[in-house]
């Protein structure tokens, strides 16, 4: 065997072409084959581990949970939402930053991928903000910043894949999620000072209220009762999981069905075509996620093989005897990977090299990954790849730039939500039985 | 010509919502009864396998794929333009070898006579159509470098 290893090659070769603009899944395939070719043994594997990847029952949920939230996004259910949130707390200081804030949490629990969020919700947030005196990079770096909550807030893909990973219960990783997703969004609130650009009380050029003329207490009652359907998916979600009826899996099955039933019996919005449309849509999101999780497995099969997790933890560990010092070394290291690559993409290749440093650190796998998932959601939003940013430069025809600027308070807000979930591990433990 | 040109939209759909309806039916009958059926979880699982790799089409289709675009932008556009045919090809090679290794998957599975662990299915009846499949995805792919992603 040459100096280098197959696995310490293959891990070469994979940054390589990731550089060469191979797109990450494929990038992962081919360095792994490349790897057993040097190896020479597993190319016999390749067809099986392709499929057993890909083939977990838990891995089911992140169709169904993509369906659900694609379901809801059509059915006109956002917009029901936005409007309740701007009758319920659009007269508190802040206004329709207030809103943007809160609807994104709640779509959050709706909706299991970041990207996805955005371009759910965010046209609606951005245009009421601009409306309210906010700049529009700043709203755009609100929505963005909210909507990478969505990894967070259950039901979350990406707490999924690190259920699977680290197999750990990913009905406990859901609820002990709830806390910590709401604290990194209050924490979004204290930026929302820094955004006005106009005078708020020279402008109150709102869109006309959508309830003219009527009493708080009316104009409240009449739109929850528009949207009462779409907030009652988290109560369905969360609440069949909190109290053991659902698995997550079948959470998400039923999510689907549930927007199926409200979009085509209860609100009538849903057509034969978007149906159709829908669906397509979301084997195609199930899929981009998924054909990393295939290819990963292949990957991880050599890394397994070529004893690298063994090596590169024992570094890890060696690093120093004080434990907060690596975990801020492995805070740092997702931190920076998610300015580069995707989540899912981050956790397969990181977490095989942190989960024995946690159980050899005796650290809580539930408080560990909502800590992942936090730093993913920053993830999300730093550029230079922060995919959140694409989005929502997308739906508001800013230049990058703008938007990441908008987003730079709430990044600030996000990392200090991260050091106190870090601080304070009962905080992902308050829920849970 | 339309037709196959939805082909794989229309597998992703029907699969989908047959998953659906099917997920569902079980988790009423697990509510009901108590029993699962061992059966739906294989046949779910299966029909996954599937819908990731005609998925995995459309999204080829529409340039989904994620790559890291940032770094090949800060090239002179001629040097840019060959790692793209370079990567391309890259890509299409893996793809050509996974549709080989689906089809060996298959082979062995019918040489064996394994059957699944549920109902005692030939277990190349799950992964007969995965080749296709990669050789679509393949189709897709290099479609959409020579004429640029479908919007």
């Amino acid at each position: 065997m040459p100096e280098i290893g197959a696995g310490s090659m293959m891990v070469g070769l994979f940054f390589l072409l990731l550089v060469l603009r191979v797109p990450v899944a494929f990038a992962l395939g081919l360095s792994a084959l490349a790897a057993m070719w040097q190896l020479g043994f597993g190319l016999d594997l390749v067809g099986d581990l392709l499929t057993a990847g890909i083939g977990k029952f838990s891995l089911l949920a992140i169709p169904f949970f993509i369906l659900a939230g694609n379901l809801m996004g059509r059915l006109g259910i956002a917009d029901r939402m936005i409007r309740f949130f701007r009758v319920l707390v659009g007269g508190l200081p802040g206004g329709m930053g207030l809103v943007g804030t809160v609807v994104c949490l709640f779509w959050g629990a709706v909706s299991g991928s970041g990207p996805a969020s955005v371009a759910a919700i965010g046209p609606m947030i951005v245009r009421s903000m601009e409306e309210d005196g906010y700049s529009r990079g700043f709203a755009a770096g609100l929505v963005s910043t909210g909507a990478a909550m969505s990894i967070v807030i259950p039901p979350s893909i990406g707490l999924v894949i690190y259920g699977v990973l680290a197999e750990t219960s990913i009905a406990d990783l859901f609820i002990a999620a709830i806390l910590p997703g709401i604290l990194c969004g209050a924490l979004m609130l204290c930026a929302l000072p820094f955004g006005r650009v106009r005078n708020a009380t020279a402008t109150r050029a709102l869109s006309p209220n959508p309830y003219p003329g009527m009493s708080y207490a009316r104009a409240l009652g009449r739109s929850f009762i528009d949207s009462f359907w779409g907030l009652m998916t988290p109560v369905v979600i969360l609440g069949g999981i909190y109290s053991g009826i659902f698995t997550p899996t079948e959470a998400a099955i039923v999510a689907s069905v549930y927007a199926l039933a409200v979009g085509g019996l209860i609100y009538r919005t849903l057509t034969i075509r978007g149906l159709y449309e829908c669906l397509a849509d979301s084997a195609a999101g199930s899929s981009v996620v998924m054909l990393v999780v295939a290819y990963a497995g292949l990957f991880g099969w050599v890394v397994t093989v070529d004893d690298l997790i063994g090596r590169y933890s024992g570094a890890l560990l060696g690093l120093s005897s004080n434990q907060w010092v690596i975990l801020a070394v492995i805070m740092l290291v997702v931190l920076i990977a998610g300015m580069f690559m995707d989540a899912v993409t981050i956790m397969f290749i990181c977490l095989p090299i942190f989960l024995p440093v946690m159980r050899e650190l005796a650290w809580d796998p539930v408080w560990f990954g909502v800590l992942i998932m936090v730093n993913l959601a920053i993830g999300l939003i730093t550029p230079p790849v922060g995919i959140n940013l694409y989005v929502a430069a997308n739906i508001t025809r800013l230049p990058l730039e703008k938007v990441a600027r908008g987003a730079l308070p709430f990044l600030v807000t996000s990392v200090i939500g991260l050091i106190l979930i870090a601080a304070f591990p009962g905080l992902t433990r308050l829920m849970l039985p | 010509m339309r037709l196959l040109d939805q082909f794989e939209k229309a597998v992703c759909a029907v699969l989908l919502l047959a998953m659906t309806g099917l997920g569902f039916a079980n988790v009423v009958v697990r509510y009901g009864t108590n029993h699962s059926l061992a059966a739906t979880e294989e046949l779910l699982t299966g029909g996954f396998v599937l819908l990731t790799v005609f998925g995995a089409a459309i999204a080829a289709r529409r340039g989904q794929h994620l790559a890291v675009e940032l770094i090949t932008d800060m090239l002179p556009a001629a040097l840019r333009r060959a790692i793209i045919v370079l990567a391309t090809l890259l890509s299409a090679a893996l793809l050509a070898a996974s549709v080989w290794f689906c089809w060996q998957l298959v082979l062995n599975q019918m040489g064996t006579g394994m059957r699944s662990y549920g109902l005692g299915l030939p277990l190349w009846w799950y992964s007969a159509a995965l080749p296709l499949g990669f050789a679509l995805v393949l189709i897709r792919f290099v479609q959409a470098a020579l004429r640029g992603p479908d919007a």
